[in-house]
């Protein structure tokens, strides 16, 4: 064993050493504690809340899409044996499962979700670029795919969040005079917090700490959080998060 | 339907299997966030998941791959979401209380460095190293190919053995 290897090995067993004394708190516990910074959260999200995008925000018709039973694909869900070996890939998406098929989604949609994740596992970012187009939309200020190029030099590029919720259920936003749009995760469709099924709720479990969804449930009553929205021209909208 | 024994063993099954395992989850996210109280909290986050769906988790060949996947991603969400409210809340309440021993600097050094990885690469090294997870295993966690992982280890690697190699002059 090298000395770096010796290193990491000591620092691991270390860490494995201190983490013993941690006692496990009856279940219940951690959430008055994170209670106690939910004043922190909710500022947070107010900034968030500021530049309220009018095209996507709740008061619209939206449609799940994914109703229990009818599309069974969930993060939870996928078979790891449909990955394939990416080992000179460079991204946080490299190597995940491509985009298993769902039903209800047309084919110009469809074709756009498969090609998004297979852009992001490849960790192509000129494939992103070229599928985001001019119009996509990442911030409250219009971001564009510019906002993928920031994710990847800030260290955390965000393609494998954008790949595990093309995988979970979809649902339909359907706005006056514009196009329908096909959102990923399905949570994001429905109008309030406790229509969101529980099978999608543990999916987002998976993905989330309580406190995101916690917030996202105390102070929008919905979904506010990351969502991928393709209309159905085929057109990638947005993914971004807030409200 | 289930009878009021099957909900008994579920719960009993359940605690033995947070109190064997709950250290572990929260070495995994130790390494990964530095805070101790929050690395509970989050661990506790996991199981109270699992809690809730423990007759569809408990069903799993390893419910544990499972804890370990939500851990990582609650750990992932922890940073991408509140990092800066979560520095804020350190600097306006100071350190919360915690059951963790401080690491040793040359520790603390390491993982300090190793968060500064890439985030997937950082979760290789926390779950190879910490976790002392098979290639398969981290794969599952991570929900991408083995080949992937050990890309994400190598590169991992490459790095470190720059950023620590003034280690043993240092702070041994």
């Amino acid at each position: 064993m090298n000395q770096l290897e010796q290193r990491i090995e000591d620092a691991a067993e270390e860490v494995r050493r201190v983490s013993r004394h941690a006692r496990p708190r009856d279940i219940g516990v951690t959430r008055s504690r994170n209670s106690a910074r939910l004043a922190f959260a909710t500022a947070f999200a107010v900034v968030i809340a500021i530049g309220i995008v009018p095209f996507l925000t709740r008061g619209t018709d939206r449609v799940p899409m994914g109703s229990p039973g009818t599309v069974p694909s969930t993060v939870a869900t996928v078979p790891t044996s449909t990955t394939s070996p990416a080992p000179e890939l460079d991204c946080s998406a490299a190597g995940m499962a491509q985009a298993q098929p769902q039903p209800d989604l047309p084919e110009v949609v469809a074709a756009m979700r498969a090609d998004i994740v297979r852009a992001a596992t490849s960790c192509d970012y000129d494939a992103l670029e070229s599928l985001a187009g001019t119009h996509l939309v990442t911030n409250f200020g219009g971001g564009g795919f510019e906002s993928f190029n920031e994710w990847r030099d800030q260290g955390d590029d965000m393609l494998d969040l954008m790949v595990s919720l093309l995988s979970m259920p979809h649902g339909l936003q359907v706005i006056e005079g514009q196009p329908d749009i096909y959102a990923w995760p399905a949570a994001f469709t429905y109008d309030s917090w406790d229509e969101i099924p529980a099978d999608q709720m543990e999916a987002l479990e998976e993905i989330y700490a309580a406190e995101e969804l916690t917030q996202s449930r105390e102070f929008f009553d919905g979904y506010a959080l990351w969502r991928l929205g393709i209309t159905e021209d085929g057109d990638w909208k947005f993914f971004l998060a807030g409200d | 339907m289930s009878s009021a024994s099957d909900q008994t063993r579920h719960i009993e099954s359940f605690d033995s299997f947070y109190r064997r395992e709950f250290g572990g989850i929260v070495a995994i996210i130790r390494a990964l966030v530095r805070d101790g109280a929050g690395a509970e909290d989050l661990a506790q986050e996991a199981f109270i998941s699992a809690n809730r769906h423990w007759p569809k988790v408990s069903g799993y060949d390893d419910p544990r791959a499972w804890v370990r996947r939500v851990a990582i991603n609650k750990a992932t969400s922890f940073l991408r979401w509140r990092g800066a409210e979560w520095r804020a809340a350190t600097r306006f309440g100071g350190q919360r209380e915690t059951a963790i021993p401080e690491l040793s600097p040359a520790g603390e050094e390491v993982w300090r460095e190793v968060r500064r990885l890439p985030r997937r690469q950082a979760q290789a090294v926390v779950l190879h190293y910490v976790a002392q997870l098979t290639m398969v295993e981290i794969a599952d966690a991570m929900k991408c190919s083995t080949g992937a992982v050990k890309s994400h280890l190598n590169r991992a690697r490459s790095t470190l053995s720059n950023t620590l190699s003034d280690w043993s002059e240092g702070t041994s």
